[in-house]
């Protein structure tokens, strides 16, 4: 009986050791091996840019390593189904953006904000209204008169069909009142150079891609599709000053496979918080062009929230077609 | 102008008392020849593989490597197309068109050699653009829109006339066929899915690069498969790989004019290396005195698209650091890098950060100097890897051929069309076409079409916008001499052989 007992003992000391092996619960505090970041962009791109800094920022504030992976492909769905896919156990986390959002009006596999933890917002980047410096229009105002006089005859370039650039567009002649042109480009850049050659009349990319070429005096920020104006640029009105009420424009930031432990979501939302109050961070991202705007995960929610909204309205009630960047 | 006085090329100098400056150069040619000459491994991944190891460090290091891995990896796709007649990015089809004959005519080191002097000189040569015109050369490159481009493309397609060795006529049912494959996919303008059979993969229509790999590798492959004879290997003479005084002064108008026209190219954003070749070669073909010889095996026909693609990497650089506009899949990536380490390229860069911007100068032509060293040296080795045994060499290179184009998109959809396209490809040869015109329809009918629609949409629908734009006028003229030009001069001469088919 005796030896029954302590063997049995024994059997249940090395069924918890092994249980607790294997499931990889661990009483040292998280996080205490590497962390994955899987961004579904490509290396270089604007998600990428700007969470390497964050996650170097974090690998020193935790002392692991925070190993940032790119799966780029589908326009971010690969890398978005990857994190949805992934072990909910904090050790993988990745980035989302708008992307994310419009991609079931896009692809034919697509991931869902609901398979996901949100864990915080990093940064916002508003849409613009841009025009060459060249451009009659000094204001939004005289923007808007002449359109409305000549309806469809602004030529707007756009980063293609569907994509981003021309989502701004489409929400910003439904919220003005006119009609534009679209004139559809591979991508921003080469959007961007067409109204830098004057070949079209005006854009709406957002701020950190036609700001360099604002500053070099090359192009002209009527207004932005903010809910305050730039740190960069006070004198460049919101749209909702001029009584327009349009705000919108991509977003970045974290998020965790849906079941991560509640724990760990705070101990990465706090770290990011304060990776975000960092001046360092800060400028870094300022001078790339970015919004820097910290929200944790429940402010995150209503951002996405927007988002969603504002493309379900674009695709069902205007009969925008969307497609990727 | 007065930003380019001589000392703002010295404060970039500084830099280079760093030792460590020709390592990291000299380490990224090195690695970037190894890259660019596996096929599949295209010049944009080796950039993108390795850009992320440079995050840590310095920014003037980081772009001496990552400079010399974009040189080497141009150069390096090359030697590849020389010895196994594999593109190893598609800046080298133009290369392979004497280069492959001149290999099998036992002369591969001469052939490298030439190679490798041609592009140190068209590199060298874009550099001093670069360093002294860049401003001005973007400047011009900002006046392109779609009209323009749409006759540089059609110049481009037009070369396929011209680079289809035997006949004419199946050359252009090649270009046709590539023209078709490439407009598999979303429709550029509205979006509309085409021929898409099913297949979501498709969306973004077939991708270029496994269809390069099947028809030049995996055909090849299977054609040398096929052949009888299966010990034979191509003694290879080994010598003459330094080219002659008497060469090099032959060919200097050829690598001048060669330069100027990737230069030109290099630096209008989306044309690239590829067309700047490709047009060289064309332009060859016209100014030669012997063009009947092109596509035989002469040198002529490597040293023109081997300056300009190297040509082409200093005008890329043009329009991205001046207006922070990419020139190239290649410089996008290159930008990134930039922006990464808190440099802001565009109009500002010249203004702010004129020393890092001379050491980008001076990095630029050390690493071509180290191609120059390397391509010399090594050209004895990569022409001794071609006499492996083929059981051996035949098996390796299929599988580079099967990872390479694995690897651009992490897609075993895109195996398929490797080898799809492998054994089409392989067929074709069989009855007498040649790989050149398919690829090329399929890279350039996807940028004619988008930008053909683009200017009408510009233009209200006016195809008079055409010709009544100075710059595309001149495109189209250009492109009516190219085509046309050889029948009308044999008529004018009254020589009547010229045949279509």
């Amino acid at each position: 009986m005796r030896r029954n007992l302590s063997k049995s003992l024994l059997v249940a000391a090395l069924m918890v050791v092994l249980v607790l092996s294997v499931s990889g619960v661990s009483f040292a505090e998280y996080p205490d091996r590497d962390v994955r970041v899987i961004i579904p962009w490509s290396v270089g791109g604007m998600t990428d840019v700007l969470t390497r800094p964050i996650t170097n920022w974090l690998e020193d504030y935790y002392g692991e390593a925070f190993v940032v992976e790119n799966k780029p492909g589908g326009g971010g769905v690969v890398g978005s189904m990857l994190i949805e896919n992934a072990k909910n156990d904090g050790y993988t986390i990745g980035t989302t953006s708008m992307s994310t959002v419009s991609a079931k009006y896009v692809s034919p596999m697509y991931p869902e904000m609901e398979n996901v933890e949100l864990i915080a917002q990093v940064i916002t980047i508003p849409a613009t209204v841009t025009v060459n410096a060249d451009s009659p229009w000094q204001t939004i105002e005289e923007y808007i008169e002449y359109a409305k006089n000549n309806p469809e005859e602004i030529k707007n370039s756009n980063s293609g069909t569907g994509a981003s650039a021309h989502i701004y567009a489409a929400a910003f002649e439904n919220e003005a009142g006119i009609e534009l042109n679209h004139v559809p480009y591979p991508g921003y850049a080469e959007a961007i150079t067409a109204l830098v050659g004057g070949h079209v009349d005006s854009t709406n990319i957002p701020l950190p891609d036609v700001a360099p070429q604002v500053e070099a005096g090359n192009l002209r920020m009527l207004a932005i599709a903010a809910d305050e104006r730039h740190p960069d640029f006070p004198n460049v009105p919101t749209l909702k000053e001029k009584g327009i009420n349009l705000s919108i424009g991509n977003y970045s930031g974290f998020v965790a496979p849906k079941g991560t432990p509640k724990e760990r979501i705070e101990i990465l939302e706090n770290g990011i918080k304060k990776a975000m109050e960092d001046p360092e961070i800060r400028n870094f991202l300022v001078k790339a062009g970015f919004q820097p705007i910290y929200k944790n995960a429940k402010e995150f929610q209503v951002t996405v929230d927007e988002a969603e909204a504002r493309l379900d309205y674009l695709v069902n009630e205007l009969g925008v077609e969307l497609i990727d960047d | 102008m007065e930003l380019f006085s001589m000392d703002i090329y010295l404060e970039g100098l500084k830099y280079f008392s760093n030792p460590m400056m020709f390592l990291f150069s000299g380490f990224g040619v090195l690695i970037g020849i190894i890259f660019g000459s596996l096929p599949g491994l295209t010049a944009t991944m080796t950039i993108a593989v390795f850009i992320s190891f440079t995050f840590g460090i310095d920014a003037t290091l980081s772009f001496a490597f990552l400079l010399g891995l974009y040189t080497g990896a141009v150069y390096g796709g090359s030697v590849a197309a020389i010895l196994i007649n594999i593109p190893g990015t598609p800046n080298a089809i133009a290369t392979g068109l004497d280069g492959y004959p001149l290999c099998q005519k036992g002369k591969a080191g001469q052939a490298i050699g030439i190679a490798t002097v041609s592009s140190a000189i068209g590199g060298i040569l874009s550099v001093f653009v670069l360093a002294i015109a860049a401003p001005m050369v973007a400047s011009v490159a900002l006046k392109f829109s779609a009209q323009e481009y749409v006759g540089i493309t059609l110049i481009g397609l037009s070369i396929i006339a011209i680079i289809s060795t035997g006949s004419m006529l199946k050359g252009l049912i090649g270009g046709l066929l590539g023209l078709v494959i490439g407009v598999i996919g979303m429709d550029p303008i509205t979006n509309f899915p085409r021929f898409l059979f099913g297949q979501p993969e498709l969306i973004e229509g077939v991708s270029s690069i496994p269809v390069m790999i099947g028809l030049y590798g995996i055909s090849e492959m299977l054609m040398q498969i096929s052949e009888e004879e299966h010990g034979v290997v191509i003694d290879q003479a080994v010598k003459d790989i330094i080219p002659s005084f008497s060469d090099i002064k032959r060919l200097l108008p050829t690598i001048t004019r060669s330069s100027i026209i990737g230069v030109i190219i290099g630096a209008i954003p989306a044309a690239g290396g590829s067309i700047a070749a490709l047009v060289a070669y064309g332009q060859e073909k016209r100014f030669s005195k012997h063009p009947e010889l092109l596509g035989t095996g002469i040198i002529d026909g490597i040293a023109a698209p081997e300056a300009a693609n190297n040509a082409s990497t200093g005008g890329a650089l043009m329009p991205m650091l001046t207006l922070g506009i990419p020139g190239d899949p290649m410089t996008a990536v290159l930008m990134g890098g930039l922006i990464m380490q808190g440099l802001r390229p565009g109009p500002l860069l010249f203004k702010q950060q004129m020393p890092f911007v001379s050491s980008i100068f001076l990095s630029l032509l050390l690493s071509v100097i180290f191609m120059l060293v390397f391509g010399l040296f090594g050209a004895k080795y990569f022409a001794r890897l071609i006499t492996v045994k083929k059981q051996y060499l035949i098996p390796s290179i299929m599988i580079f051929c099967l990872v390479g184009s694995y690897a651009i998109n992490n897609s075993t959809f895109d195996i398929w069309i490797l080898l799809i396209s492998g054994l089409i490809g392989f067929f074709l040869r069989k009855v007498g076409f040649s790989p050149a015109p398919i690829v090329l329809g399929l890279i350039l009918g996807p940028i004619f079409e988008s930008n053909l629609r683009r200017a009408l949409i510009l233009a209200d629908g006016q195809w008079s916008t055409f010709v009544t734009r100075p710059i595309s006028l001149f495109f189209l003229i250009l492109t009516l001499i190219l085509l046309f030009g050889p029948f009308i001069w044999n008529l004018i001469k009254g020589d009547k052989s010229t045949d279509i088919i």
